[in-house]
């Protein structure tokens, strides 16, 4: 029997050295070229993450913070159809790994539990981004949380008719 | 063991074993947790606490895997690493036991304070493990995220790393589950022994996970060779190991005259030691006593330990292992134990040692 277990050892193991030579050679040989910083944001752009406003839109409310040592800029602008479109820049990389953006359409300062909020997108990559509302979002809060923490890191309130803003 | 069940005996070498296991996987965790800071200080960058966590922890369960691995062929090659072997399960469930919080973090579950309405207390060190932490983005629940988030099977740069990490933790809570004597003594060693061979299945894919996970977006050089050289360095050391023992079950003795051995000269096995020979098949432990010479098979029926590395201590061969006993003239350990080995006759003829390779089976107890 001991014999039978040390064969089925060395068997195992050599096989294991073969797999695995194999696995290193195409891992270490196949690794991307791509750094993962804001130089990469043509990869953004290509999965659909906007950076910068459509034409046509005219700044209604801004927002500057600091999170986490980075300061963020959200800023909201509107058109003449009253389309929203929500812009969060960072001066460098949030140092939060699930920072989402929601939109609450409850308009008081409170602690949010977030059940009643829609999911607007997330802000991967350290390069501004930005999205087009959905027409129904008209109040409310636009919100950048960190869902694991169940915390509000940044809001910005919907002004009342944002469509009569300040032009940009 | 006809003694009285103990969940575990635990004895003044055990204790000492684990506190300095302990103490280096705790050195280790805020070495690399506080290297981190200072690194991130000295570039004047925020430093992402979770992330530095759950690397400090998944590479600490990395590391102790490869030692614990490294140990049994270190031991069969240097018996001085023997005195490690002694207690290498708890190191085993040490390893998943890490693997788990790299996996699930250090907090407490938030249940059973969420049905009293009262906030969850934080534990100090407090952090949020890999599943929540990279998984936690959307609307899916962070597991079913981690199962489903990724199909890009056939991608070595995008492959689902995670995965294999699944495997080989399932693999561990598997082996550390059934590390007690408890499930060695009812599952008996070759069922027990061959459920823990999957040890090495649970391996290739711990390093498939770090090849093919924190290798693809880390390039620095000196992981990339730390990891190769680490898996390379075992796997090395197996072979090694793995070709010494199938070199000597190859020399296999053959008898010389009818059904006896000649095993050698007396003067050729030191005194309170063994030689061991392969006959038909299975090894045999020669121990000499002063002028005395007994034969027993080399297996302890423990763990399958090889008997014949051990010593001689007041009359019983004694398993480098985990220290079973066995009386050399009957192959019967001392009562109140009733473990046995198989004896074989020996005469000793003008210096010379002969064996019979008919055995003398176990005595049943």
């Amino acid at each position: 029997m001991i014999m039978t277990l040390r064969r089925s050892h060395r068997w195992l193991i050599t096989a294991l050295t073969a797999c695995l030579a194999v696995l290193a050679t195409v891992a270490i040989s196949h690794r991307p070229q791509v750094p993962i910083n804001a130089g990469a944001d043509q990869l953004f752009l290509r999965e659909g993450f906007q950076s910068a406003a459509p034409t046509g839109f005219r700044a209604v409310a801004q927002q500057t913070a600091t999170v986490e040592g980075t300061t963020l800029t959200m800023a909201l602008s509107a058109n003449a159809e009253q389309r929203l479109w929500l812009q969060i820049t960072p001066m460098g990389e949030l140092p939060v790994s699930d920072p989402l953006v929601l939109w609450s359409p409850n308009e008081n300062e409170e602690e949010e539990d977030f059940t009643d909020t829609i999911r607007i997108g997330s802000i991967a990559g350290a390069g501004p981004r930005g999205w087009l509302l959905p027409l129904r979002i008209a109040r409310g809060r636009a919100l950048l949380v960190s869902p694991t923490d169940k915390r509000v890191l940044m809001q910005l309130t919907i002004p009342q008719n944002p469509g009569q803003g300040e032009a940009s | 063991m006809s003694q009285p069940y103990v969940a575990v005996r635990w004895t003044r070498f055990k204790l000492v074993y684990d506190g300095i296991l302990i103490s280096l996987v705790a050195l280790y965790l805020l070495g690399f947790m506080q290297t981190s800071q200072w690194i991130a200080h000295l570039r004047g960058i925020e430093l992402e606490t979770n992330g530095v966590a759950i690397r400090a922890y998944g590479s600490a369960a990395y590391i102790l895997l490869h030692v614990t691995l490294a140990i049994g062929p270190l031991s069969r090659i240097r018996p001085w690493f023997h005195t490690l072997l002694f207690n290498r399960r708890h190191m085993g469930v040490m390893v998943f036991l890490l693997g788990s919080i790299h996996v699930s973090g250090w907090a407490l579950p938030s249940q059973p304070w969420d049905w009293f309405g009262l906030k969850t207390p934080k534990l100090p060190w407090q952090f949020n493990g890999a599943v929540r932490w990279y998984n936690d983005f959307g609307d899916l629940d962070p597991l079913v995220s981690l199962l489903t988030g990724n199909r890009h099977l056939g991608d070595p740069h995008l492959f689902p790393f995670e995965l294999l990490g699944v495997v080989g933790l399932a693999v561990l809570f598997i082996l550390a589950a059934t590390s007690h004597d408890f499930w060695l003594a009812n599952l008996t060693p070759p069922v027990w022994k061959a459920i823990h061979m999957s040890v090495y299945i649970g391996y290739a894919a711990l390093v498939g996970h770090v090849l093919l996970g924190c290798l693809q977006s880390n390039r620095n050089p000196w992981l990339a060779a730390l990891v190769l050289s680490g898996a390379g360095g075992l796997l090395a050391l197996h072979l090694i190991s793995g070709w010494r023992e199938w070199r000597t079950d190859a020399i296999a003795v053959q008898p010389s005259t009818g059904t006896w051995v000649d095993v050698g000269a007396v003067e050729e096995i030191r005194d309170g030691q063994a030689k061991v020979l392969t006959i038909h098949g299975e090894r045999v432990a020669v121990f000499r006593q002063g002028e005395a010479v007994f034969a027993l098979s080399n297996v302890c029926p423990h763990q399958n330990g090889p008997l014949g590395d051990g010593r001689v201590v007041n009359g019983c061969a004694v398993c480098p292992w985990h220290g079973y006993e066995y009386a050399l003239e009957t192959g019967a350990s001392p009562p109140p134990y009733n473990e046995s080995v198989p004896t074989f006759p020996v005469e000793l003829r003008h210096g010379r040692v002969l064996i019979s390779v008919t055995p003398t089976p176990a005595l049943e107890r």
